[in-house]
């Protein structure tokens, strides 16, 4: 006999007991992997959010400013399929959409040649659900919110726009959307802006800021979904391995009577918890292997098998302290 | 002249229970020999059992002290009473107490499980299997056994290191009267081998096997015979 041949045994005599904890690991490494993968995934999006406002350039949110009412006339009138792009490369605006022809006439601000070439616009996006952290802003992003609905009214640095009807085109591609200058080209443009309020301005730091403090608020909550999970799988145990010592305390008080110290016991109650959890565990993992990296996944496998142990080591410490002739006289 | 293998010196057991403390052994004095076959003899509840855990170092004494070999054992840590149980104690059981999900054999070398490594087995296990009769079913799971082969395994398991002191509590307590004959001969070879032997019982048949018969009453002894 060995402690190989015991943990086996052990396993036998109680095979409900033994696939109820084997399950309780495989679920614990499904739940801790999945949540190390969403915050892997969520700190990739971050760097890539970061990345993508590099130090001399500024993004723009450009806000309506002018009266509400002229909005939601105007968006009583836009077609739902209606939308509307530009793009600004070498001082040349290019502006493609589908929205019907003299759209903006009679609304006060309307895009007129000569509106552009006096260097002011007013241009109308439809709504969209990608806008929700700024109603009213258009958002000139490079990853996402393209569509959204608004007044704006900026003083383009342009020498002309070229408005292109473009009904039978798909929607933009994001690209499309970008005004990106560099940042001591921007600043002037601004400045006058933010006098008009019709500006909010988002420089990379603050984008910065915003993306990290998103992540670590996302690492947050998981980390407690996480921890609560733990607990409530660590409460299971608990109650699976009290069950199981109270079942066995024959077993445990013959082991006694043949010598066995009270450490014996519990080394070979832990072992049981160890080698039953290693194997549904690392499978859970497993299921991670592509990705997660294998450094994390080491980690996580020696976490979650440390955290078994724990949940283990109280149990298995009260079978040590079993009275072997009050358990046998249970029996 | 030798000292008794085991020496019993006003010994008392108290245990505390929600209707206040007791009393389960009140005083009791034995000495049991290399050799003894002793049977002590009594109702249910009169704290046989516990005298049996007590000589077998599974429980501790209230009062009173317990002798093994000469030395008192009042001092010994759980790890040289755990020692002195591996190596100098074989117990059998009414119940059994058998791992059923392990083979015949590997539960008679459970005995060695908590012994050194090198430890010496003075009976090889499948010799002991075969004279308890048990020789072809070494491989067999321990849970297809009848009551009279579990009990004859765990004499097989108790006399594998040939113990100086051979305790049983009602060892033919769940068996038909033909195993109990059957393990009440084993006994006698038990005896014979020198070992001391204690035997739980109210079964009036085991007076013949004992050498000493001690009727039990109260936590007393209230008679030796012969």
């Amino acid at each position: 006999m060995n402690s190989l041949q015991d943990v086996i045994g052990g396993w036998k005599a109680r095979p409900l007991n033994s696939i109820a904890s084997a399950l309780l690991a495989f679920a614990l490494s499904l739940l801790i992997g999945g949540g190390l993968w969403m915050l892997d995934q969520a700190e990739a999006k971050t760097d890539e959010l970061l990345k993508s406002w590099p130090n001399d350039q500024c993004t723009l949110l450009l806000r309506s400013g002018t009266d509400p009412a002229l909005v939601r006339n105007l968006e009583a009138r836009l077609p739902a399929d209606s939308w509307m792009a530009f793009e600004i490369q070498n001082r040349t605006a290019w502006i493609t959409g589908t929205l019907p022809d003299g759209f903006f006439q009679g609304q006060g601000s309307t895009l007129t040649p000569e509106l552009i070439q006096r260097g002011e616009a007013v241009v109308l996006l439809q709504p969209s659900l990608a806008n929700e952290r700024h109603p009213g802003d258009l958002y000139l992003d490079q990853a996402r919110a393209y569509r959204i609905y608004g007044i704006g009214r900026f003083n383009l640095p342009v020498e002309k726009i070229i408005p292109r009807r473009a009904r039978d085109l798909q929607p933009p591609r994001p690209e499309q959307f970008i005004i990106r200058r560099p940042a001591s080209t921007i600043q002037p443009m601004i400045q006058d802006l933010l006098q008009n309020k019709d500006l909010r301005l988002v420089d990379h730091q603050q984008k910065q800021q915003q993306a990290r403090a998103g992540f670590q608020k996302l690492r947050r909550i998981l980390s407690g979904i996480a921890l609560a999970t733990a607990l409530l799988v660590a409460l299971l145990l608990q109650a699976l391995y009290q069950a199981e010592i109270r079942e066995r305390k024959g077993e445990f008080a013959l082991r006694r009577s043949l010598g066995a110290r009270p450490r014996d016991i519990r080394n070979q109650l832990l072992l049981e918890a160890l080698l039953g959890s290693a194997f549904p565990i690392l499978i859970g993992f497993l299921l991670f292997a592509t990705k997660l990296s294998f450094a994390t996944l080491t980690q996580a496998f020696l976490l979650t098998l440390g955290w078994i142990l724990l949940c283990a080591t109280l149990p298995a410490h009260q079978a040590a302290s079993l009275s072997p002739g009050e358990a046998l006289k249970g029996e | 002249m030798n000292p008794p293998c085991l020496k019993l010196q006003n010994l008392c057991r108290t245990f505390e229970t929600p209707q206040g403390p007791r009393n389960v052994l009140t005083g009791l004095n034995l000495d049991v020999y290399s050799g003894d076959r002793i049977v002590l003899f009594g109702p249910s509840g009169c704290g046989k059992t516990t005298l049996l855990h007590l000589m077998a170092f599974l429980d501790s004494p209230s009062r009173g002290d317990i002798f093994f070999q000469g030395h008192l054992t009042r001092e010994w840590d759980e790890t040289k009473r755990c020692d002195l149980r591996a190596k100098e104690i074989g117990m059998v059981f009414q119940q059994f107490h058998l791992l059923p999900h392990h083979s015949v054999l590997d539960n008679v070398l459970l005995r060695m499980r908590y012994l050194p490594q090198d430890a010496e087995i003075p009976v090889p296990a499948q010799h002991l299997l075969e004279e308890m009769g048990l020789g072809d079913r070494a491989s067999q799971s321990a849970r297809l056994l009848s009551g009279g082969e579990k009990q004859r395994l765990c004499i097989a398991r108790a006399m594998l290191l040939q113990p100086s002191l051979f305790l049983a509590d009602e060892p033919t307590g769940n068996l038909d009267a033909e195993n109990a004959d059957r393990i009440r001969s084993l006994f006698t070879n038990v005896s014979t081998r020198g070992a001391a032997t204690v035997i739980a019982t109210h079964d009036e048949r085991w007076f013949d096997f004992a050498t000493r018969v001690f009727r039990f009453d109260q936590g007393q002894i209230v008679e030796e015979s012969p």
